[in-house]
């Protein structure tokens, strides 16, 4: 149960809910020209005269001709360009990051400062321990005032531009561990990759939706212009049957686009409750939400008129219970609590039985999670010999076994110094905190680089930086790295020229020694990363571009062969672990042959990683699994190894994978 | 009929996609107008702060510089007139007469402490008070973070005004009466006056 396989899920179903969204336009083309070839003749009276001269019965066959080759064009010209538009205008939007969603749900956007409310500040640590958790960078959180239901939900296109959306009500009402529950489950759904499959299907159900729309105005605007002629020839007539067309096709197709949609979602439901059980390892929470809404009066129905677009990003049924339960985004409440806790659906009565528990997802998931969690606890005894042939048996497997619980995160998150922490929590202090990780531990570059933070975030800066280093030079690398993350959420509060003055200044911190080192490599290009993500600085992603490995295949070699190195073992074994993990990816891996170390430069690998980042999804993510299966081919993970995962995985947008028990 | 039925379907796709720009632009204004007034809302909170502390200042120096009533009573008044501002700037941010007001008000209180610091100098009693040191210490922090989400503002309230006068989408804007609103530039005259009486 890990998020490759996940995600590999996901992608699966992309491809279905593309080859269903496919034949559902062609069948609204289809539909467009049928009625097509039905209004036309009516539409030309001329047409019609000439054959009432010929002859009535020529006529009558003559009124609807089946065959007009020149009406497909125009059925799909028009079909096409009107989902196509609805569909990538609203893809646009949405492609703003999830803070334009957030903000279209009614969401605000909140912060320890301007809420003191001790709820509030429960949702930001929770939010927060999940996020060391699974490893992405902390999002903004933004709750919904408005909505006395229980819901949340997850948006953005990626792990750096996602957001989490609580409703009010299950800020109010949820106790710590359900509403721990939740977020969980919301950020499966950014692990999971659904987040860019959902926003897919919002513009494609948008296009749909807009030809009905389109065909209403159609009608109303004929009935409005031809109320003044009674021409009886009046093109309106026209119109009025090309609208009642339009809203008759647009309503038949979102009514599969909705089935489809529906059935899809259910699916990515169940999942996300499993991954969250499996974060929390706490059934209890999530089943007891769960619960929650079911005897809650208004459930998780979500007022806004925007969720109806969004239903399927949310936690739980934003459209009050559906009477069909084929247009249902969400599984039936019970259902759900069933899978996650037989306990309690036993508990509530009703008609879940316990002879249907073994077909549950989660059983099985759980049973297997921590089946692994003993073999990677006995990892450490494994025979040398043994080591190196089954690397490749249990490769695969070894990252499905790092899960770390969110207790020991929040341990994780106690250790560090409490200042520290709330500072990391304000855009005012978290510029000091990054300027400050990235400080030498020489004295004299120390002293040229307070200038830099002078120069560009001011003279109260350079006191306040002094301050926050004091607290980062306590922490340990690792820690450092996780600062990053706690900071991500003030970082992306900033505006656009404090943002870019910040980029500036990292960038002139990281030059100051005159020579790169891995960890400052990994800070800079995360927080670039990060930062271009923010909604104001309109940098493209050049994502998707390149389709096929062959152009990459330097690329590829080059940053695979440094993450080898990385494993500190002698050249031979990082060699043979690179033709394992090549081969297991890539269909011509043995074209790729490792780098020498002496030859890899950070300046080459960087540049490596930037072009991989134009590569598509598919191979970014291969590329992603090949690195882990390196990382895990010794069980250990070197810091080496995690500042190179870290840097390539935010370079190609994708959240940081869990990697094997780390070893300093 | 295929030539009629062209040109209205090309009619149809161009008032379709003006209409969709038309939309989006709109929406984008709101966005735009939502995310100053959220910026705003970041100054206030220091702001608040600002004003909270300073009655405590004036307490702290009553003790030692009783003879100086007059400079403490214009802070506390200044205070109170940048407090009534602030309140009356966060209903409406962006107005540029509330904006105008707001920003005198703070200039006034930034001048007016600034006049008491400087009378300060003569007490080093007071100047040496821990209670005193850590207040000032305090009230110099909450004024860069003043400074900093005033940055914040003002780079959100640009953003805004550009889209609201670069040309298409200024038709929108002038149509659905998005009004211009104002940066917040507090002049402080005490700021510059400091420097000089250092000797």
């Amino acid at each position: 149960m890990d998020f490759f396989t996940h995600q590999q899920q996901a992608r699966r179903q992309s491809a279905l809910l593309v080859a269903l969204f496919s034949s559902a336009v062609l069948a609204i083309v289809a539909a467009t020209y049928f009625s097509l070839c039905v209004i036309s003749p009516v539409a030309s009276p001329a047409e019609s005269e000439f054959h009432n001269r010929t002859g009535q019965t020529i006529a009558r066959d003559a009124r609807i001709r089946w065959w007009q080759p020149e009406l497909i064009y125009i059925a799909t010209g028009i079909s096409v360009f009107i989902i196509g538009l609805g569909s990538l205008y609203k893809i646009a939007q949405l492609r703003g990051g999830g803070s334009v969603v957030a903000t279209a749900l009614g969401g605000t956007l909140v912060s320890e400062d301007l809420d003191p409310d001790p709820h509030i500040k429960q949702l930001l640590n929770i939010v927060e321990e999940m996020s060391l958790a699974s490893g992405i960078a902390v999002p903004p959180v933004f709750v919904m005032r408005n909505e006395s239901s229980i819901n949340a939900f997850a948006a953005g296109d990626t792990p750096n531009n996602a957001v989490i959306g609580v409703s009010q009500g299950a800020v109010d009402s949820l106790s710590r561990d359900e509403l721990q529950g939740v977020i969980a489950h919301e950020y499966s759904h950014i692990l999971n990759g659904d987040m860019r499959t959902n926003i897919r299907m919002m513009g494609v159900l948008h296009g749909i939706l807009l030809i009905a729309i389109i065909g209403f105005y159609l009608i109303r605007f004929a009935a409005y212009a031809g109320s003044g002629s009674r021409n009886k020839n009046n093109p309106t007539v026209y119109l009025i049957m090309l609208g009642a067309a339009a809203v008759v096709i647009g309503s038949v197709g979102l009514f599969f686009a909705r089935i489809i949609k529906a059935s899809l979602s259910r699916q990515r439901e169940f999942l996300a409750d499993a991954s969250a059980v499996q974060f929390t390892r706490n059934p209890d929470g999530i089943a007891n939400a769960l619960n929650k809404i079911r005897v809650n009066a208004i459930g998780s129905r979500i007022k806004n008129p925007e969720a109806e677009v969004a239903s399927h990003l949310f936690f739980g049924n934003a459209r009050g219970a559906s009477f069909f339960s084929l247009f249902s985004t969400h599984p039936p409440l019970e259902e759900r609590i069933r899978r996650i806790s037989p306990i309690l659906a036993g508990k509530l009565g009703g008609k879940s039985g316990p002879q249907t528990i073994p077909t549950g997802i989660l059983r099985e998931d759980v049973a297997r999670v921590s089946s692994l969690h003993r073999e990677s606890g006995n990892s450490a005894r494994l025979d040398a010999d043994k080591r190196s042939e089954p690397v490749v048996a249990s490769g695969r497997e070894l990252h499905l076994a790092p899960l770390r619980t969110s207790a020991v995160e929040r341990l994780a998150l106690d250790s560090f110094d409490s200042l520290l922490i709330s500072a990391a929590h304000h855009g005012y202090t978290a510029r000091f905190i990054v300027a400050a990780i990235l400080f030498s531990t020489d004295g004299s570059i120390r002293k040229q680089q307070l200038e830099l933070v002078e120069k560009y975030l001011g003279t109260a800066a350079k006191n306040e930086t002094l301050q926050q280093h004091e607290r980062v030079s306590k922490c340990s690398r690792l820690q450092r790295m996780q600062l990053l993350d706690i900071c991500h959420a003030s970082l992306m509060s900033l505006s656009i020229s404090q943002v870019k003055a910040m980029q500036r200044l990292c960038s002139a911190l990281v030059a100051a020694d005159g020579q790169i080192e891995l960890f400052e490599f990994m800070v800079e290009r995360v927080l670039t990363y990060r930062m271009n993500e923010h909604s104001d600085l309109q940098i493209h992603r050049r994502g998707g571009t390149y389709k096929s490995y062959r152009t990459s295949k330097e690329a590829i070699g080059t940053v695979l062969s440094a993450i080898a190195h990385a494993s500190g073992l002698s050249s031979e074994i990082c060699e043979a672990n690179f033709n394992v993990a090549m081969r297991q990816y890539f269909p011509n891996g043995r074209e790729y042959k490792i780098l020498g170390r002496s030859a890899l430069t950070l300046h080459q690998v960087g540049a490596a990683m930037d072009q991989l980042a134009g590569t598509s999804l598919l191979i970014k993510e291969k590329i992603i699994d090949s690195a882990i299966l390196l990382v895990g081919s010794d069980q250990k993970t070197t810091m080496q190894e995690m500042e190179l995962i870290r840097a390539l995985s935010a370079t190609l947008a994708l959240p940081t994978p869990a990697v094997p028990e780390f070893v300093t | 009929m295929l030539i009629s039925l062209g040109i209205i379907i090309f009619l149809g796709a161009v008032s379709l996609i003006i209409l969709f720009w038309g939309i989006a632009t709109y929406n984008k204004l709101v966005t735009l107008r939502n995310r100053y007034e959220n910026a705003f809302s970041q100054i206030n909170v220091q702001l608040k702060r600002r004003h909270d502390l300073i009655p405590n200042l004036v307490e702290t120096a009553k003790a030692y510089m009783s003879h100086e009533r007059a400079t403490l009573e214009a802070v506390t008044q200044a205070r109170n007139l940048a407090t009534q501002a602030g309140t009356a700037a966060a209903g409406k941010p962006g107005d540029p007469a509330l904006m105008s007001a707001l920003a005198g008000a703070e200039g006034q209180l930034g001048a007016a402490l600034g006049r008491m610091m400087l009378v300060a100098e003569a007490y080093p009693d007071l100047k040496a008070n821990q209670n005193m040191m850590s207040l000032q210490e305090e009230l110099s922090s909450t004024e860069n973070k003043v400074s900093f989400s005033r940055q914040a503002f003002n780079d959100a309230v640009m953003a805004y005004n550009v889209q609201r006068e670069i040309f298409p989408s200024s038709l929108i804007a002038g149509g659905f009466g998005f009004q211009a609103a104002e940066l917040f530039e507090i002049e402080n005259p005490g700021e510059k006056e400091v420097p000089q009486v250092k000797f």
